[in-house]
């Protein structure tokens, strides 16, 4: 009988209180859910449910007041900062909302950032840079510095760098929050294609419906409650 | 870790960053530059000091006789050391009393030297300014030829070929000005040489020596000739080149350490500009620093990261300030001459000059390490969130950095001091002082927020104003002119009640603004009162005391001019005096040159050995028998009697009155009261005439003030006129000080001149001019120290209100959006920043006026107030500066477009 892989995400329980003046207030209320490897899952809930402090928690960069967050079946909830950030650079991928490119670094260099600092030595930072940016379709965009792309294109070097990694996960957080409804949907496609090609693990959090119903399955968050979706079909 | 991507990442940040890096590298470089200048001037001036100290001392052994000069026959002995090989050349020069020049109708005090212009100067040359290249030697070996310095040239208004009447008590003839000593040299600026030749030609009496040069074949035979001639002449001030270089090795290390301390609080002044940059740089960088660390960097890859950053920053302003550094010593080194009447030949050392790389690259990384541990420790969360990140861990993490920053900073002090204990104390004590006014200007900014700003007159109100009113006028009786300055803007503060609606809110943001972030605001303010303080302190001092100094000439003093002539030619100046127009008074005194023999019946020569034996030998000044050489007299029994104060310390007597006139009662100066003299009323000195054929012993009876206000005395012995007349036989003296309107002072000259042309007259508004040049000089280069300080300040203004403008970016996009246009925000932004300029301005001159009242009072026994016009305008200077300085920051990022910074909201 062989062992059951562990999944790429689990939740248990997990709660987070965030001061309010005086008071605390309990932004998650006990979330729990699992993501297996290579599910393509969204985060939908309306603005204030909870959505970006779940996403904090579950990306190693804020703890939960309690409960457990799993990477690739290790607990992350309690990690130290040092591990912390080695668990962030191999085992989790970001994509945020404003894109967040490093301005003074071409497209090709900012990809490249997370591997300068990664323990994974096999190939040049270069050729991997250069193969994630033409599965984005930006292969002729080396180059260029953020200022010199449009938004699709820079979320798109985003997207790549969020992969170059091969994380456990890549987390994206309103990924066509700052983009065009066309644009938005070409970048869900990739992000599609992307996921259909490598079997990466997706979640994108997002309080759009149409842009959840890209994904295979949702997490529905309500009031900092899990409300459906929380375990694989 | 990929060294390529963190030194193209650093290179391109740095390159972003723009103007904030240019500030970075700028800051950096002042200090570097200040404190490579200043050591660069403190090596010229030791090296200067101690390099050519034969020259100095103009010879190997210098002896002052002026005390007892030395006749014709006393030289033989100094032949004698020849011969037997002691020495094995010697020269003696001649500097006759009371002695002046004559040209164009004017008669003007000089220093006449006489000089053998075949061996002096001993070691050394002298260089002559005008005629250019000439040889000074030939110049006075030519009978009737004087070679003149720079202050005896403006006085007289001489030029080479001016026929020159020079007159002494002993001697009248005429010389021609065939050369010009520099600005700057050995010789005293006063001095006019001629050959002992053209000197005896003109004199009536054999010359007196009072100074002998003696070069020695070694330093053993300089040593034991010194010891003999202590011995030999115990009222002559003995000094080896050995004594010389230990005095300038002394004077010089004072200067290089003075300057080495200036340069060090230059350069944490200019480092409190560093971490304030950095910091700016770093905060435009929160996100993408967020973004590293959620890319998988940890703290340690970003202190790597910042470190280089800082690296290069650091290189760039230590380079920079190197060159820099290089430039401004020259012109410290041209301020220095003016102030030591010295020529200076500046030392590039290369390795001073190269230590600039490494003293930026120390900076950048001591005052970097404050804000790159706090930009490595971002939560990232925090930052794509916008959450605040101000907890007590923080503030705790902030205050252990602050005291890593001292002691590195010590370190680094004590590198350059070369004194761990000194750069401690020094760095720990002006820490210490920064933090207090920090404290205390946080206070007062949080205070400054507080002030109302209300709709209109309440009785509330107008109870504040009317107690913030009374407050600054209570000011005004002890401190009337920081008194003044703050009910002017009290009442300032008080009518903002009655401007627009617009305008109040302008104000009113204006002063929440300076509370909003208080230790920013408080870090500007020091810096601003540290530069402003200095600044001002030298200013306002400076003036003080040039004008304590023209009061004292024009009025306190009573007198303007003196008149010194021999007694049995009185008569011809007496009868002059009365016809000299503008004359509204004078006072006679007789004068008398003495040889001191013994003190309470002990010889001088056994005086002189206790003294050097307890190490108090020195060089001149009070440790000289020069003080008890002449003695002042006052007809006692016509009750003149001399106008002194009798200091409140034991022992130290009474005054003279009638009663001591026919007696050899006498008063001595206070500073004899002092080692090594320890003098007391009822001791008593003996003392010879010139000629040494009749002494007299004399009683001291008390001891009076010399302090700045107090009566003019001619010499440190005071006594009943008898008694000098007695002791000076046919060389005594008369003196006449006058007081003559300034308008007339020239024909006092004339008159006094035609009834007898051998009268010394003195104008001291001469010397006036000659101070007022030096204390310019001094004012000039402490200011130019000082104003090193506001530089800095002026980058810590500029950071401080683009960190703000980086932080404020979506409130001024929410103002816009509300109606606002970009010149309300910049004006609110100009008003906070002239606000805080004010304060910083009004702080600083507070301080000054504290500061000149007590020198003034515990120094120099006199007030020395602080001129209103004055403070207000370097406080008004002080808020422009501030305000200008935010609007060239800030002109840019008021004009942000509210879209761009609340799009993502």
């Amino acid at each position: 009988m062989g062992t059951t892989p562990a999944p790429a995400l689990e939740a248990r329980d997990v709660r987070r209180s965030l001061p309010l003046g005086r008071e605390q207030v309990e932004i998650l209320k006990g979330i729990s859910f699992r993501i297996d490897h290579g599910e393509f899952v969204a985060l939908l809930g309306p603005s204030g449910s909870g959505k970006s402090t779940l996403l904090g928690v579950i990306a190693g960069l804020d703890r939960p007041t309690s409960g457990q967050v799993l990477l690739d079946g290790i607990d992350v909830s309690r990690m130290g900062e040092g591990k912390l950030a080695e668990v962030r650079n191999q085992k989790i991928g970001m994509v945020f909302q404003a894109f967040n490119l490093i301005p003074t670094l071409t497209a090709l260099e900012n990809v490249e950032v997370p591997l300068y600092v990664s323990r994974r030595r096999d190939g040049s930072p270069s050729k991997h840079a250069r193969q994630m940016l033409e599965a984005v379709g930006l292969s002729h965009r080396l180059q260029h510095r953020p200022g010199q792309l449009s938004g699709g294109e820079q979320q798109r070097v985003a997207i790549a760098r969020a992969m170059v990694t091969e994380p456990a996960i890549v987390i994206a957080d309103e990924p066509t929050g700052n983009l065009d409804a066309a644009n938005g949907d070409k970048l869900l496609a990739l992000i599609a294609d992307l996921q259909a090609q490598s079997n990466t693990t997706f979640l994108i959090a997002t309080h759009d419906a149409d842009v959840a119903s890209h994904a295979a399955r949702q997490l529905k968050l309500s009031d900092g409650l899990l409300v459906d979706g929380a375990e694989p079909r | 870790m990929n060294a390529p991507f963190y030194i193209r990442y650093t290179l391109r940040s740095l390159v972003r960053g723009g103007t904030r890096t240019v500030l970075a590298v700028f800051c950096i470089g002042v200090g570097v530059m200040a404190i490579i200048a200043l050591q660069l001037a403190g090596l010229t001036i030791g090296r200067s000091f101690t390099d050519d100290i034969r020259a100095i001392n103009h010879g190997d052994i210098s002896m002052d006789a002026s005390t007892a000069p030395l006749s014709g026959p006393d030289l033989t002995y100094f032949d004698g050391l020849r011969s037997s090989g002691d020495v094995t050349q010697w020269t003696a020069t001649v500097s006759p009393a009371y002695t002046s020049a004559l040209l164009n109708g004017q008669r003007r005090p000089v220093n006449i030297s006489g000089i053998d212009p075949a061996v002096y100067p001993l070691a050394g040359r002298v260089r002559v300014e005008s005629p250019s290249g000439a040889n000074f030697q030939q110049l006075v070996s030519t009978r009737g030829n004087a070679v003149i310095g720079p202050v005896a040239r403006d006085l007289l208004g001489a030029k080479l070929g001016d026929h020159v009447r020079l007159s002494s008590q002993t001697s009248s003839f005429e010389v021609t000005v065939a050369g010009i000593l520099p600005a700057t040299g050995f010789e005293s600026a006063f001095n006019m040489f001629v050959s002992l030749e053209t000197l005896q030609a003109g004199s009536t009496d054999p010359l007196r020596f009072s100074a002998v040069y003696l070069n020695t074949p070694d330093h053993a035979r300089m040593v034991s000739l010194a010891t003999s001639l202590r011995q030999r002449f115990p009222t002559a001030i003995v000094g080896t080149t050995d004594d010389i270089l230990k005095q300038r090795e002394d004077a010089s290390s004072s200067i290089r350490q003075f300057l080495k301390i200036a340069g060090l609080l230059a350069l944490l002044v200019g480092g409190i500009g560093v971490v304030n940059t950095m910091q700016v740089l770093l905060s435009r960088n929160r996100v993408e620093i967020a973004m590293l660390k959620t890319a998988g960097y940890r703290r340690r890859d970003l202190y790597v990261l910042f470190g280089l950053e800082a690296a290069w920053l650091g290189l760039a302003g230590g380079a920079l300030g190197a060159v820099l550094g290089v430039g401004l010593s020259y012109g410290a080194i041209k301020l220095v001459e003016g102030i030591l009447l010295q020529d200076l030949t500046l030392i590039l050392d290369p390795g001073t000059v190269l230590s600039g790389v490494a003293i930026g690259l120390a900076t950048a990384f001591i005052f970097g390490l404050l804000p790159i541990v706090r930009a490595a420790g971002i939560r990232p969360l925090a930052v794509l969130r916008e959450l605040p990140e101000h907890g007590w861990r923080a503030r705790l993490q902030t205050a252990g950095l602050l005291i890593v920053l001292a002691v590195l900073f010590t370190a680094f002090a004590s590198v350059i001091l070369q004194d761990l204990r000194f750069a401690a104390i020094a760095v720990t004590g002006t820490l210490i002082v920064l933090a207090i006014l920090s404290a205390l200007f946080a206070l007062i900014a949080w205070g400054v927020s507080k002030l109302p700003v209300p709709e209109r007159f309440s009785i509330r109100f107008i109870i504040f104003a009317a107690l913030a009113i009374a407050a600054a006028a209570a000011v005004t009786i002890a401190l009337p002119s920081v008194g003044i300055v703050l009910l002017i803007f009290a009442v300032l503060a008080t009518g903002v009640v009655i401007l627009p609606r617009t305008w109040k809110s302008t104000a009113k943001l204006a002063y929440r603004g300076i509370g909003r972030q208080s230790g920013r605001t408080a870090a500007t303010l020091v810096a601003l009162f540290v530069g402003v303080f200095t600044v001002g302190l030298m200013l306002i001092l400076g003036q003080d005391i040039r004008a304590r100094f023209n009061d004292l000439v024009a009025q306190s003093l009573t007198f303007n001019l003196a008149v010194i002539d021999t007694a049995d030619r009185a008569h011809l100046v007496d009868q002059a005096i009365p016809t000299i127009p503008g004359l509204h008074g004078q006072r006679f005194n007789t004068l008398a040159n003495v040889v001191p023999v013994a003190l309470n019946g002990e010889s001088v020569a056994t005086v002189a050995a206790r003294i050097r034996q307890q190490g108090d030998q020195g060089g001149g000044g009070f440790n000289s028998f020069s003080q008890f050489a002449q003695i002042e007299g006052s007809d006692l029994g016509g009750g003149e009697v001399p106008h002194i104060t009798v200091p409140k310390k034991p022992n130290a007597g009474r005054a003279l009155t009638a009663l001591d006139a026919g007696t050899n009662n006498v008063l001595l100066q206070d500073q004899l009261l002092n080692k090594p003299w320890n003098l007391k009323a009822g001791d008593t000195i003996t003392v010879s005439d010139q000629a040494g054929k009749a002494t007299q012993t004399i009683t001291v009876v008390g001891f009076f003030g010399n302090n700045i206000g107090d009566e003019i005395h001619n010499a440190a012995v005071l006594g009943d006129d008898k008694l000098v007349r007695g002791l000076g036989g046919s060389r005594t003296y008369g003196s006449w000080l006058l007081k003559v309107d300034p308008s007339h002072t020239s024909d006092a000259f004339r008159i006094v001149s035609d009834a007898d042309a051998q009268a010394t007259m003195v104008d001291f508004t001469d010397f006036v001019s000659f101070f007022d040049r030096l204390l310019s000089n001094v004012i000039v280069f402490l200011s130019a120290i000082a104003s090193l300080a506001l530089l800095a300040g002026i980058v810590i203004i500029a950071n401080t209100v683009a960190l703000a403008m980086l932080e404020r970016r979506r409130e001024i996009g929410i103002l816009k959006s509300v109606g606002y246009d970009s010149g309300t925000v910049l004006s609110q932004v100009l008003l906070e920043n002239a606000v805080v300029g004010a304060l910083g301005g009004i702080a600083a001159i507070t301080a000054v006026a504290v500061a000149t009242t007590l020198l003034g009072r515990l120094v120099f026994k006199s007030d020395l107030p602080v001129s209103t016009p004055l403070a207000l305008g370097i406080i008004i200077a002080t808020s422009l500066l501030a305000a200008g300085t935010a609007a060239l920051v800030a002109w840019k990022p008021v004009r942000v477009r509210p879209l761009e910074v609340l799009r993502y909201e």
